[in-house]
């Protein structure tokens, strides 16, 4: 199962992509990963109030984010629990996996995604 | 002064998970994420990546760490700031892992010798490359990446490192003091 976690301009302005990331990786494969300006025009207007401050949006989302695919057994609700813990104003996670379907199609072109495995989990295959 | 690099975290360096520890050091030392993406590159473009490496090193060191950049998924990353080609090999450590100081990505997580590497007849595992000098960045940030997937944007270190004052860096960036875009 695939998920689609949105690290938000505040978390890269703290630097705590590296945090973000490292959670995901040691959990899952990480199957896509870009940096982008968000295109206002392909969130609802419910995640851009989460994502971006209000300043933010007025200034035509000035800061990239950091969109990463994970894939690995129950990605949702590790993305539930992440987003408690750190708040929406920091990740935005796909809410179940008819949305992770939707928002991966959306960002994500299907050559940018990439199926491989983790050395560390296949040693004994 | 301020200039651009260009790290990869290597197949070996994505599969053990590494790429959160690689971003960490530089996003510590207050160095600019300018893009990022995760790209598994084929023969082709691994050529042009490596494109002298036949030549100084010979053509089994070319097989070898074409193998070892085309087995798997590479984190690219663009770096920002001050003298950042020398910064990020500097935080890399020296191309052979035995050589790299502990506190180096190299040194920290792993250990083997050119020696070693060349009795098991594979390349060197050392997880990064770095650019290595300001034209080769240039060569190879053109080479992997776009110049819209690049960006460009104020960040609180342009304050704490660079010392920045903000209505600087709004100037610099090209923003107008109304906060929209030149």
């Amino acid at each position: 199962m695939k998920s689609l976690i949105i690290v938000a301009p505040k978390a890269i302005n703290k630097k705590m992509l590296w945090e973000i990331t490292k959670k995901l990786e040691e959990n899952f494969v990480i199957v896509g990963y870009k940096f982008e300006k968000l295109d206002i025009n392909n969130l609802t207007k419910k995640q851009a109030g989460n994502l971006l401050t209000q300043e933010e949006i007025k200034k035509g989302l000035l800061v990239p984010c950091a969109m990463i695919i994970i894939e690995g057994e129950k990605t949702i609700d590790f993305g539930k629990v992440l987003k408690s813990e750190l708040g929406s104003e920091i990740v935005h996670v796909s809410e179940n996996e008819e949305v992770a379907r939707y928002e991966i199609e959306r960002f994500f072109k299907k050559e940018e995604i990439f199926e491989h495995d983790k050395i560390n989990e296949n040693v004994f295959d | 002064m301020i200039e651009r690099t260009l790290l990869l975290v290597k197949p070996d360096g994505v599969q053990r998970g590494l790429t959160g520890e690689i971003l960490k050091r530089f996003e510590s030392v207050g160095l600019k994420i300018v893009g990022i993406k995760m790209v598994w590159v084929n023969e082709e473009f691994a050529a042009k990546h490596y494109n002298d490496i036949k030549e100084r090193r010979g053509e089994k060191v070319f097989q070898g760490v074409m193998g070892l950049l085309t087995m798997g998924p590479v984190v690219a990353i663009v770096l920002e700031g001050v003298d950042a080609v020398a910064t990020v090999r500097k935080i890399c450590g020296p191309t052979e892992p035995k050589a790299a100081m502990p506190g180096t990505i190299r040194g920290d997580y792993a250990h083997v010798s050119y020696a070693y590497s060349d009795l098991v007849g594979e390349a060197i595992r050392n997880i990064v490359h770095a650019s290595g000098t300001r034209e080769e960045a240039k060569t190879e940030i053109n080479l992997w990446f776009k110049t819209e997937e690049m960006h460009d944007y104020p960040s609180v270190h342009d304050i704490h490192t660079l010392h920045h004052k903000s209505s600087e860096i709004k100037k610099m960036r090209g923003y107008k003091p109304d906060g929209s875009v030149e």
